[in-house]
Formats: structure tokens, sequence, C-alpha cells
């Protein structure tokens, strides 16, 4: 006898493993099912992901990098390894709208650093004031209520947990320089990343 | 930085809030940890939502310059499965059970004591303490670990008609909630007990066949017929 994970072998467990998901699946329409088209070069299909995907990636790394010019720049990056590596995606290691999300929050964060590296960063970038998270137009209802279910599961962390996980998220810093900015220290920072974003996780039921 | 510290790093992590040389030591303990590649994962899903709430509408003209420059650009080509790692994979699902094993036969050694402690359910945790020291010392047993989905580590290991489950660190459940085992068959899923609510928790699972599973479900404390939530553990024997 030999034992597999679930992952290897899911035959007759597909009752008890499906999970709901904020993206489905598989199937043509979801986004896993048009990475899969994309994958083949399927241009049309790439359309329709850039359709679902362009405004939330560019809205990330706006949100990090705060000038529009330098966002699109990067935004055009991503989408654009999007279509060259959908070949790598792999459904097993987690959705694709976080795969996607993943690269497009990390890239701006590398063009963060990089630029702090080049500049030795600029007194304006670390001290620069945070805008309201939330005060952009939604193009879509169900972007209204993403942002929306968003903002009240940011509401029900603490302020420590909910400072440390914008600063960092959404404001690009590390958690090295989040302790800095709120002046509490580094391991109490750490834990509130962690557990800010496993409450959130929990309020947003999320299931990776 | 220890281990455990390192394991604090999830949040971090998936917040792209490392600096370079934290986010390389921390991807090294990754490859190490099955727990903390789950958590990553569930954290990483959870950022991702926090990406889809800063939507806002692109500058006019990105459509049309990203499709554009799609058009004129190679894909990359697929990774192909290298026959090297499919067979190293193989000899590692046929290593023998060994340190959750020896692990067990620690735990199998409290059941006898509790045993004796336990006057009225002496005979069944006997009962379970001998099986758990079978299957921990069958040659021929197969092990696996895999991350419990909200925290923690269990291990199931398989011989002849019998497996073992042992969750290590599993977080506390509220009151009136416990882990339940259950043996599952196809659709069919039958319950091989309830756990406990959190910690370190073994249990037993009989009459096992060689096409089923083992999967652990949170229900209420007294148990339930049939699983009623999402599993958090689930291996499959194949």
């Amino acid at each position: 006898m030999t034992v597999t994970s679930v992952d290897d072998t899911m035959s007759g467990m597909a009752s008890l493993r499906r999970a709901p998901r904020a993206v489905g699946e598989t199937g043509p329409d979801t986004l896993e099912g048009l990475l899969g088209r994309v994958a083949r070069g399927d241009s049309p299909a790439f359309e329709i992901l850039y359709d679902r995907v362009g405004n939330s990636v560019f809205g990330v790394i706006r949100r990090v990098l705060r000038d529009p010019a330098q966002s699109e720049e990067v935004a055009q990056e991503v989408l654009l390894e999007v279509w060259r590596t959908a070949t790598r995606f792999d459904a097993a290691r987690g959705s694709a709208t976080t795969w996607i999300h993943t690269m497009a929050h990390r890239r701006a964060i590398d063009r963060v650093r990089s630029a702090q590296a080049a500049h030795d960063r600029e007194a304006k970038v670390a001290l620069r004031d945070h805008e309201p998270p939330f005060d952009v137009v939604a193009d879509r209802v169900e972007t209204r209520l993403e942002q929306e279910q968003v903002r009240r599961c940011l509401e029900g962390l603490t302020d420590l947990q909910r400072e440390s996980v914008t600063l960092a998220y959404y404001g690009g810093h590390t958690y090295r320089e989040v302790a800095e900015l709120l002046d509490v220290p580094l391991g109490t920072v750490k834990t509130r990343m962690r557990d800010g974003l496993i409450r959130l996780r929990d309020c947003l039921g999320v299931t990776a | 930085m220890s281990d455990h510290e390192l394991h604090l790093l999830t949040g971090a992590y998936a917040a792209d809030a490392l600096d370079a040389e934290e986010r390389e030591a921390f991807d090294a303990h990754l490859a190490d940890c099955a727990a903390c590649r789950q958590e990553v994962a569930e954290l990483s899903a959870t950022t991702a939502r926090l990406a889809l709430g800063a939507s806002e509408p692109a500058p006019a003209g990105m459509r049309e310059r990203v499709l554009a420059e799609a058009a004129r650009t190679r894909q990359v080509s697929p990774p192909v499965a290298d026959l090297d790692a499919r067979r190293r994979r193989r000899a590692w699902y046929q290593q023998p059970a060994s340190a959750a094993a020896a692990a067990l036969l620690v735990v199998a050694g409290g059941l006898g004591w509790l045993a004796a402690v336990e006057q009225d359910r002496a005979a069944e945790a006997r009962q379970m303490a001998a099986r758990v020291a079978s299957v921990a010392t069958d040659p021929d047993g197969v092990e696996r670990t895999v991350a419990v989905s909200g925290g923690g580590t269990g291990t199931v290991i398989a011989a002849g008609h019998f497996a073992v489950f042992h969750g290590s660190d599993l977080p506390a459940l509220p009151d009136g909630r416990a882990y339940q085992l259950w043996r599952i068959r196809g659709q069919e899923s039958t319950s091989a007990g309830v756990l406990g609510r959190g910690g370190e928790l073994t249990g037993v699972v009989t009459n096992l066949g060689p096409a089923d599973a083992v999967g652990v479900t949170v229900e209420p404390a007294s148990g339930s017929d049939r699983p009623t939530s999402e599993p958090v553990f689930l291996v499959a024997l194949a």
C-alpha cells in the first residue's frame, strides 16, 4: 500500500474536496480556464482575462507606487508576464487570481525597493501621507462588493493589525520599516502582520 | 533566526514585507516546512483579495497597448515533469515509516499509561495503544505528513487494515467543537471517532481498504454521523 496526498489522487474525493472559492476552479469562464487557453496562445481569451484583472492589477500597483505613469508601466509588464508565462501557472499551488495579483504586488514592491537603492530613498517616500485607502470609484458591481467586503474585514482588525498590514501591503514598506513608522518592536509588527492576515483570511472566507 | 521566528514571518512574506535577504532565508525554510507553505498559500490568497480591494480603472489605452505587446511576444514553453524527479518522489513514498512512527510509539506508551489511570476506558485505550504500536513498528507501514488547514500538521501511518492519525499543534477549537476522524471510501464517510479539541491528538482508523482516504473535519463535540464541514486534513491511500 502506498499513501499519496489528495493533490495527487482526487478520485472519489470530489464531494469532500469541493471548497467554495471566490473564483471557480475549472471551466472556460473561470480565470483558471482562461489562463489555460491563454497558455495555448488564445488571444481572445487573453482579452477576456485582461478585462477581468486589468483594473485590479493596475489598482494594486498604483496603491503602492502612487505615480500613475509608473504604475501603468509596471501593470503592463505584469500583464505581459501573465501572457508570457501562463504556461507555468500551476493550479495546485494556488488560484489564478492569487498568482496574478501576487506577481503584480511583487513587481510594484521591486520597483519601490530598487528606486530606494538608486536614490538612497527620498525622505518623501518614507514619510508620504497615506491617502484614505478606499477613495476610488469602482467600475463594476462585483468590484464594489469586493471592496466593501475588504473594507469591512479590515475594520474588524485591531488598529495595530490593520496598520501593520496596510502599511506593508498598500504602503510597500518592509516590516522593519513598519516597526519604525509605528514605533513598536519588530516582533510585535511581525506577529500583528501575521495574525492580522489570519483574521482577514477568516473574515473573507479565503480557502487557499 | 530560529525556525519558530521564521515561522512567524509568514504574514510579512505574504505581504512582500521582507527585505531580499530575509526573503531568501524564508524561501529556504519554506522548502522544508509544509505547514508554512500551507499558511503562506492561504495568506497570499488573502493579500490577493487586498489587491482586488484596490481595483481602480486602468488608464485609457493601456488595454490596447498590452494586447498589442502580447501579440508580438513569444510565450515560454511549459515545464515538463522530469523523470528523475518522479523517480525520486516514488522513492520518497517508499521510505519506511520513521520519525513519525517513533513519535507514535511514544504516544502508544502514553496511551498505555492512560489505560492504567482511566479504569473504565482501559480496555479501549489498551487496544488502541496496541494498534498504534503495531502500525508504528510495521516495516511496510507508510507515512504521510500534511499541513492541517488552520494550523498544525497531521501524519497518517497506514499498515495493513489500520491507519493511525496523529495531529500536532492543532489549534484549539471553541467550546462545543471537536476534530473528528473519518475513513472515506468513495462517497461514504465512516466516523473513526472524535479526537478532541486541539493540541496533540491521535486516532485509529480500522477496516482500512487500499483505496480509502483518511480525513479530519471540525464537528460538534458530540461527533457527527457524517462530515458536516470541509476537511481540514485529507490523505488518500492508493
